[in-house]
């Protein structure tokens, strides 16, 4: 019994014996302390359709001061979003840092560790009134617009899925986004090796630059509908223009759009005794921005075919015409292989033979247009449309 | 010894008790053999020092042991560790009773680990942890005394253990400096240690043992 305690402790003693290897926490002497990135924004935008001469609507001083210029505008000011995930590269957002800057360059310290940022444009809108909507997640951040006005079409119609047809309703139309730049480089390293920095003496610091380019998440169509043969048959127009089966948003982190098609509004304008491959005609004409087709990827070249899984939707484009005897009508036409063809922006052409269009028998000012023009007539009415 | 054993039975001997004494013994020795012989997968064959002292009243089912084992192997040419310090305290009710301890029991054990462990240059862990749970097993005697005898023993519970991984060579300088580091990439003076943490329902502990009964004394019948 004696030897109890001795043995006791022993065992306490061999509890405090020093269990090996001796650990030392990186990093110690390492003298980069929080190194500073300069981040420097390009903005790319790689179009070849040449407007001015596939488009012969003219744009004038006027459509610009109405709807602003048809091309991309340099940004003014971006959001930033920055997330750093530690010592793993792919791992999931735990937090983010939010902040704006009004240059294509900054600088800010960075922990050791990887990162990803994400840069979107601010949105410059003419009038003041943005109605593309920022949703913003840990994981992703998307866009959307706001609604506009209704109109009275068949749901499935409005889809644009060619084989189906039901009872027409009225449904929302969306508004069309504004042009907004997005890019998201990942698992940026920040390293604690000072080989991967230059130091400036002058800030002493230690800094590194990444080159980032943002490229447009919203394209630009430009619409012209060519009246021939309009010896005043077409009187004139309300303005009212939608397009069926576009993409209801995108996702900022890799510009790939949704599969929630939509119906987008816009604007268009008549202009009188125009010259469309030399012969004189009437042209209506309008802008018209879109986050794009349904499942498409972003813009990596000109031009570029749509490859997305939603070709059986159909792109309709809905304009109302003003007769002579001021009967409105709205018209349909099939856009779909135009669009697909140039998924990433250009000029849409219509083509109509006056002569053939068949005067509403019973002229009611707007009686005949499917646009609804208030909110109210179309509250209760779905957006989304399950397909 | 003399003064401690009426204290042990809870009554004094008196002269007018008659009663022909019995001889017990106050505490068994034990051994697991599966600590003893430990093979560890991704290690090899890791010997360690398992002993454990159960003190056995004169009469009645239960009983009480504290355990300890300790394992120290490090083969730093192999990047190679396995060191365990596990102490267990038990209370065990045996079925049968009239001091047998024999047969079969249940138990209810905590217990407090410390631990060093790596199987190569990346994967290595340092911590400590804690737990309990239940136990249960079945004990022969080996001899006609019982003193000596042998047990097999399953033990069912939580562990809870706070620990740190570590790594051989610099992880942030990826430099080969002969030095084991934490294995964390973050600002020196942010690190905490034990940072990491671990929970484990489920068998805890498996053991073959032998003990031997210590410090015979007598018992009333």
């Amino acid at each position: 019994m004696k030897r109890i305690p001795f043995i006791l402790w022993a065992f306490l003693l061999s509890l405090s014996a020093c269990i090996r290897p001796e650990l030392h926490i990186p990093g110690q002497d390492i003298v980069v302390e929080e190194p500073i990135l300069e981040a420097e924004l390009d903005v790319v935008v790689d179009m070849e359709t040449d407007w001015s001469v596939d488009w012969q609507y003219d744009w004038d001083a006027t459509d610009d001061a109405i709807w602003g210029g048809i091309g991309y505008d340099e940004p003014k000011g971006y959001q930033v979003r920055r997330y750093f995930t530690g010592k793993e590269p792919d791992a999931p957002h735990t937090d983010v840092e939010a902040f704006a800057i009004t240059e294509t360059k900054f600088s800010r310290h960075f922990e050791f560790g990887y990162y990803d940022i994400l840069f979107w444009s601010d949105i410059d809108s003419p009038d003041g009134t943005q109605v593309l909507v920022i949703n913003e997640g840990l994981e992703t951040v998307t866009a959307t617009t706001t609604g506009t006005r209704g109109m009275v079409r068949s749901f499935s119609k409005m889809a644009g899925v060619r084989s189906a047809e039901d009872e027409p309703g009225v449904i929302g139309l969306k508004n069309q986004p504004e042009i907004f730049y997005a890019a998201y480089p990942e698992n940026i390293y920040i390293s604690h090796n000072l080989e991967d920095y230059d130091y400036d003496p002058a800030r002493d610091v230690y800094s590194a630059k990444i080159e980032t380019q943002m490229r447009p998440l919203v394209y630009i169509y430009l619409i012209q509908i060519v009246l021939q043969n309009n010896d005043g048959i077409i009187k004139g127009i309300n303005g009212n223009a939608a397009m069926s089966g576009m993409a209801s948003g995108t996702c900022l982190n890799t510009g790939h759009t949704n599969d929630e098609p939509s119906t987008v509004y816009f604007n268009i304008r008549l202009k009188h005794n125009r010259l469309f491959n030399d012969e004189p005609c009437d042209i209506i004409g309008g802008k018209f921005t879109t986050f794009g087709l349904c499942d498409m990827e972003p813009q990596t070249r000109a031009g570029s075919q749509y490859n997305g899984s939603r070709e059986d939707l159909n792109n309709y484009l809905f304009f109302d015409l003003i007769f002579s005897n001021d009967g409105v009508t709205t018209f349909s036409v099939d856009v779909t292989d135009q669009l697909q063809s140039q998924s990433h922006g250009g000029v849409v052409t219509v083509v109509i033979d006056c002569d053939k269009l068949q005067t509403p028998e019973t002229p009611v000012t707007n009686a005949g247009s499917l646009f609804v023009p208030s909110v109210e007539d179309y509250e209760e009415v779905y957006w989304e449309l399950e397909l | 010894m003399s003064l401690l054993i009426p204290i042990l039975n809870g009554a004094a001997q008196t002269p007018g008790n008659v009663a022909q004494p019995q001889e017990g013994r106050v505490v068994a020795v034990k051994t697991n053999l599966v600590h003893d012989f430990a093979v560890v997968p991704q290690f090899g064959f890791a010997p360690g020092i398992n002993l454990q002292l159960e003190y056995l009243p004169l009469k009645g089912h239960y009983t009480g042991s504290v355990g300890f084992t300790f394992t120290q192997h490090s083969r730093e040419q192999e990047f190679k560790f396995f060191q365990i310090r596990d102490l267990q305290l038990e209370l065990r009710r045996y079925f049968k009773g009239n001091a047998a301890y024999k047969g079969p029991y249940l138990g209810a054990y905590a217990e407090g680990v410390m631990y060093g462990i790596g199987f190569d240059k990346t994967r290595g862990w340092v911590g400590e942890g804690a737990g309990g749970g239940l136990s249960a097993g079945w004990v022969w005697a080996l001899d006609k005394k019982g003193h000596l005898k042998l047990e097999v023993s399953l033990s069912l519970g939580v562990l809870y253990s706070r620990y740190d991984p570590f790594v051989y060579g610099n992880p942030i300088t990826e430099t080969d400096d002969g030095l084991y580091y934490y294995d964390y990439m973050g600002k020196a003076q942010d690190f905490q240690r034990r940072n990491h943490q671990f929970f484990w329902f489920g068998p805890t502990n498996a053991g073959i043992q032998i003990s031997y009964a210590l410090f015979g004394r007598k018992k009333r019948p």
